[in-house]
């Protein structure tokens, strides 16, 4: 009896065991978080000598990847660093980079694919810029430049809603364009998204001690291969100028 | 052999006496005595097409047969012209040109750019013009020139010309800009379109543009780069602070490039007010050195229309 049913019994195991493991798996790939996906291996990156901030953003354009960096004070400008390695998961770079800047730390994003660089000790007027909620941004396609100053024309309503902002938008021909839609997200949210969509990097430069002295520029640029938008690289450590007192 | 002869003058060659008589060439080398056919090549050592010609070939003098030899044939090129037959140009752009002329055997227009031998601009520092090449150098107008023989008439009729050829050549200046079109144009608020926010509405404009030079003329150059500022001016009824100044774009190889404008204001939509602003474009040529600050355009923004220069 046990012989003949032995065979049959194990089948069954068998294909228990598939059903399972199949199970188990799907439910693997669908709980993976965007930062918990596989990570990206560095071929091969080098450095010798630069400023971080610069360091950072050559890893963003050579690799494509999107990061995020938060300037306070002038220590990622100053700071310079040196790396070199191969075939090292880019966490790994960004860690050997962060670390030769005192005070400063890398994250991964909870939700989102973007690697972010930040002072370890945030200010308050950074915290409170980054986590201001945009109710309604887009659906818009749009180049970057666009997408850019209809965030900052958004963030300008929250803080001063009494003032109006006017502008004008140079732009290529060719400039590629983006969709992106949000609703109830953070600065910092929409900001990521705009990096991962260019695969490139967003920096907020340094704020003034309120947002309600943040004048009236840009306070953050947008570093890709598809353009730039806001302060060039020696323009990012300058603290944002405040706004003048109104009469 | 060889002999000089004289325009108009003709000589006759009786190789039957070259042979018989053991005449040597100019190497010492002798036609063998018992030769009795041969071919034999006519060589102008001054070429000059239609200075040498065989006129008539004798085959046989005792019976007296006699032949057309084949005469040389040339194909002329009467007014030839420069391909392009003007130049705008940027400083330091450099644009190829030829000359090119109508063959007269079979009408084709074609690259004769090999028979002119002396390219020149008549200023050089405006314009350096070289082998089929035009360079800008600074702004300004002079002519560029090439000159060479060219063959004139065609078969066997046939005569070289000396032939100057010219073009005028304006080198640009990024002195101000134009819109070639407007692209869109349309009220915006948060519902319609979601530049503005909030309880914010305005204007938006979309507009195509150009690049002009010191003479009104469109800078039709691929690669400028450009740059601008916008500072808002008064009267300000839209209550505009902060003026974003986003743009950088590069010219497309027609030269343009968008230009994209609006406001969003709590005063819009009920104001008829307006906010006058001024944009300054800065114009970096593809050949790099110091930007060009182009007029400053007049904006005015209303909570209905935006303007620039007036359009």
């Amino acid at each position: 009896m046990a012989s003949s049913e032995g065979p049959r019994f194990m089948k069954l195991k068998l294909i228990l065991l598939v059903l399972a493991c199949s199970a188990l798996c799907t439910a693997q790939q669908h709980d993976e978080k965007p930062g918990e996906e596989r990570e990206l291996l560095v071929t091969q990156f080098s450095i010798s000598g630069v400023p971080a901030i610069q360091g950072l953003l050559e890893l963003s354009r050579s690799e494509s990847v999107p990061l995020g960096i938060v300037v306070d004070g002038d220590r990622l400008c100053k700071t310079q660093v040196s790396y070199s390695g191969s075939n090292v998961p880019l966490s790994f770079v960004v860690k050997s980079i962060v670390g030769q800047v005192p005070g400063y730390s890398w994250e991964r994003g909870q939700d989102s694919p973007v690697l972010l660089v930040t002072p370890v000790s945030v200010r308050p007027a950074t915290e409170q810029f980054l986590n201001i909620v945009d109710h309604r941004y887009g659906p818009m396609k749009a180049n970057l430049q666009t997408l850019a100053l209809t965030l900052w024309v958004h963030i300008r309503y929250v803080l001063y809603p009494d003032q109006g902002t006017a502008g004008s938008i140079l732009s290529s021909k060719d400039d590629r364009e983006f969709e992106l839609e949000a609703r109830d997200a953070t600065v910092r949210q929409i900001l990521d998204r705009m990096a991962a969509l260019a695969k490139g990097t967003w920096v907020l430069r340094p704020l003034p001690p309120t947002l309600a002295k943040l004048a009236g520029d840009l306070p953050f640029a947008i570093f890709s291969s598809f353009g730039q938008v806001g302060s060039d690289l020696g323009g990012l450590c300058s603290t944002e100028a405040e706004q003048p007192a109104r009469k | 052999m060889q002999q000089t002869i004289q325009p108009g003058e003709q000589m006759w060659v009786n190789f039957a006496d070259l042979i018989h008589h053991g005449v040597p060439d100019r190497k010492g080398n002798v036609l063998p005595a018992d030769l009795n056919s041969a071919t034999y090549d006519l060589q102008d050592l001054n070429p000059s097409p239609g200075s040498l010609m065989q006129g008539t070939l004798v085959l046989d003098n005792v019976w007296g047969n006699q032949v057309q030899p084949q005469l040389p044939e040339c194909c002329g090129f009467p007014s030839p012209a420069w391909d392009p037959d003007s130049y705008e140009i940027g400083v330091g752009g450099v644009f190829p040109g030829y000359i090119e002329g109508v063959d007269e055997c079979n009408d084709q227009l074609e690259n004769i750019s090999y028979d002119f031998s002396a390219w020149s601009s008549k200023n050089p520092a405006v314009a350096a013009v070289t082998t089929e090449q035009v360079q800008g150098v600074s702004p300004g107008f002079t002519t560029g020139s090439a000159g060479g023989w060219v063959l004139e008439g065609s078969g066997d009729i046939c005569a070289e010309r000396d032939v100057q050829v010219s073009v005028p050549i304006t080198v640009q200046v990024p002195t101000a800009s134009r819109i070639t079109q407007t692209l869109s144009s349309h009220s915006v608020n948060s519902a319609s379109f979601p530049t503005c926010t909030g309880t914010q509405a305005g204007w938006y404009r979309q507009v195509e543009k150009i690049v002009t030079d010191q003479n009104g003329a469109d800078i039709v150059l691929s690669g400028q780069n450009l740059s601008e500022t916008v500072t808002v001016g008064t009267p300000n009824d839209l209550g505009i602070t902060g003026t974003p100044q986003m743009g950088t774009a590069v010219t497309d190889e027609s030269g343009n490039f968008d230009d994209t404008f609006f406001v969003c204001s709590s005063s819009c939509p009920a104001s008829s007010g307006q906010t006058d602003l001024s944009q300054t474009i800065s114009d970096v040529l593809p050949s790099g050195g110091n930007p060009y600050n182009l007029s400053p355009n007049a904006l005015v923004y209303k909570c209905t229309s935006i303007t620039i220069n007036g359009q």
